[in-house]
């Protein structure tokens, strides 16, 4: 059994005013003929204050032109058009709906009202007695979502870098065996898919143990740091370094033949040998060991990385401060 | 349940359409007030959806390997009768569109003026057509992106092969193309303003899963009462 028509009028008005969406209606003029609750309490405009003014004067933010547009596409081809808050997420300066359930910690939010993240849909409305054409606006509070979305963003940013920082040995910054090992395993993989050159160099710094011995662990902390440095700022991108062990670090370098291998490896070490590093008033003298093992037929990370502490291991005995090259018998 | 319909169907129903779009060309003229809008005769398949998909390649607007931005809208046309529209635009048609309507081109994304344009040329034809056939206004979600420069074949077999918007297996579709030119009268006053001739090239597609096929033939003969009086209801027998 339907309602009759001025029981309908009457309901139909307090669903409009009570609803939790944003309605604003407006004339041929843009002056605005209706403006709900929801409205009222998120611009903090009054609807005796709304009613007759026109929109951009209670929004002079809005951009006019653009919505004047909008409102003539609404008007002479009487279809909808939307705005979405990805792209223009406050297209009316207002608050988030303030009786918006909330969970708890939001509660504890800063001061002051939180802007409204927006979509908005216009729709035609036709006065069929008269032919009159108003737009009915209806605001949707997105700011909930907007909110969450940038939350598993940053989660996820936060969960990279974690990630990341796993990865690394806490005192040089640098991968950690595991990370070294794994990256070298990934590099060996892609070299052989590719059929392209890979190298691995083995660094050692000379005489570590006795320079712990003799400055403290402090300062050997900070040789081992600086070293990690000067190797990483002598290193491409493609490359990665890590430290395998106490004063033992390895370079993977994709794409080196073993010529371009041995000349890294000179060039880092005369870097590191180049000036004496300086620590608590102390000028230390460092220099480095260099073993040098080019990809052969080897399918597995261990035996490549066998070859280069090897040629270390003979770059060590012939005094230090020098790089041999492991031959593939 | 018959998945098909007959000629006096398909008729009325092309009939409807070029009806819809007489008025819809008139509207959109009016909209972009100094611009001739050529709208194409509305094309109707009817099979299953992945030969649709493949029919919709030929006599489109666009060839199988230009590139498209892509736009789809839900609709219900009536309670039960629920249909996807596609939206495609050329290349340029964002910059061409936002000239035509003064936008500043640092004030609008072209994403968003191609959705505003999408949501624009749904409503006025499909909209109208479904307004004729249904008796009631259908609601349409707002325009959401699929896809940005993608080979129009490869869009077309990602939505009618794959299905990635609907799952329907034998789809009703409506094709309709636009073009944006510049009145040939204006000419005269163009010819300072050689850059003013752009490409604004677009198609719309609506598609109906066939299961609704009894609505849609329910609507035509109630719409065949009307235009040619009772006589010409379907015999139940």
């Amino acid at each position: 059994m339907p309602l009759p028509k001025a029981t309908l009028e009457s309901l139909a008005k307090d669903i409009v005013d009570k609803v939790d969406v944003g309605l604003v209606v407006v004339d041929a003029e843009d002056l605005i003929v209706h403006w709900n609750d929801f409205m009222e309490r998120c611009s903090g405009t009054s609807r005796a204050q709304a009613l007759g003014a026109s929109l951009y004067a209670i929004f002079p933010e809005l951009p006019q032109g653009w919505f004047e547009q909008k409102l003539r596409a609404v008007r002479t081809l009487r279809t909808a058009a939307f705005t979405s808050w990805r792209e223009r997420p406050r297209v009316f300066s207002l608050v988030s709906d303030p009786l918006r359930p909330r969970p708890i910690e939001d509660c504890s939010e800063g001061p002051g009202p939180e802007p409204m993240v927006q979509d908005c849909v216009i729709l035609p409305l036709v006065d069929e007695s008269t032919e009159e054409v108003f737009a009915a606006i209806l605001v949707h509070d997105r700011t909930e979502l907007a909110r969450a979305e940038a939350r598993g963003q940053l989660l996820t940013q936060a969960n990279t870098a974690l990630e990341e920082l796993a990865r690394h040995d806490p005192l040089t910054r640098v991968y950690h065996r595991a990370a070294i090992e794994k990256a070298l395993e990934t590099a060996l993989a892609e070299a052989h898919r590719t059929s392209k050159p890979l190298a691995a160099l083995a660094v050692l710094i000379d005489d570590f143990g006795p320079l712990n011995d003799q400055n403290g662990c402090r300062v050997a902390d900070e040789v081992l740091r600086y070293v990690a440095q000067t190797l990483r700022a002598g290193l491409g991108p493609s490359a990665v370094l890590g430290r395998l062990e106490g004063a033992t670090f390895l370079v993977v370098v994709p794409e080196r033949r073993e010529s371009e291998a041995i000349l890294l490896g000179q060039r880092l070490r005369f870097a590191v040998a180049s000036a004496p590093i300086e620590v608590q008033d102390k000028r230390i003298k460092v220099t480095l060991s260099v073993g040098v093992a080019q990809v052969a037929a080897e399918t597995d990370a261990a035996p490549l990385l066998e070859r280069a502490l090897a040629a270390l291991g003979e770059a060590q005995r012939a005094g230090g401060n020098n790089t041999r090259v492991s031959r593939v018998r | 349940m018959t998945a098909s319909l007959d000629d006096d169907d398909r008729d009325l129903l092309q009939e409807t359409c070029n009806v819809a779009m007489g008025l819809a060309g008139a509207a959109l003229a009016r909209f972009f007030a100094d611009a001739f809008v050529k709208l194409s005769v509305p094309h109707v398949f009817l099979g299953p959806s992945g030969d649709v998909g493949k029919l919709l390649t030929s006599g489109a607007a666009f060839a199988e390997k230009d590139e498209v931005s892509t736009f789809r809208q839900r609709f219900m046309a009536q309670v039960g009768v629920p249909g996807e529209v596609i939206v495609c635009f050329g290349a340029g048609s964002g910059a061409e569109v936002a000239r035509r309507l003064g936008h500043d081109e640092t004030d609008v994304v072209e994403s968003e003026v191609l959705a505003e344009i999408a949501s624009l040329l749904t409503g006025v034809t499909i909209g109208g057509v479904l307004r004729q056939l249904f008796r009631r206004d259908p609601t349409f979600s707002r325009p959401s992106p699929v896809g940005k420069r993608n080979s129009y074949d490869a869009t077309l077999d990602a939505i009618f092969s794959q299905r990635v918007l609907f799952p329907w297996d034998h789809v009703l579709a409506l094709r309709i193309a636009f073009r944006l030119e510049d009145d040939p009268r204006l000419a005269p006053l163009m010819q300072d303003h050689p850059k003013r001739v752009g490409t604004f090239q677009s198609q719309v597609v609506a598609v109906l899963r066939t299961g609704n096929l009894p609505q849609v033939k329910e609507a035509l003969g109630r719409l065949r009462v009307e235009l040619l009086g009772p006589s010409n209801a379907p015999s139940q027998l």
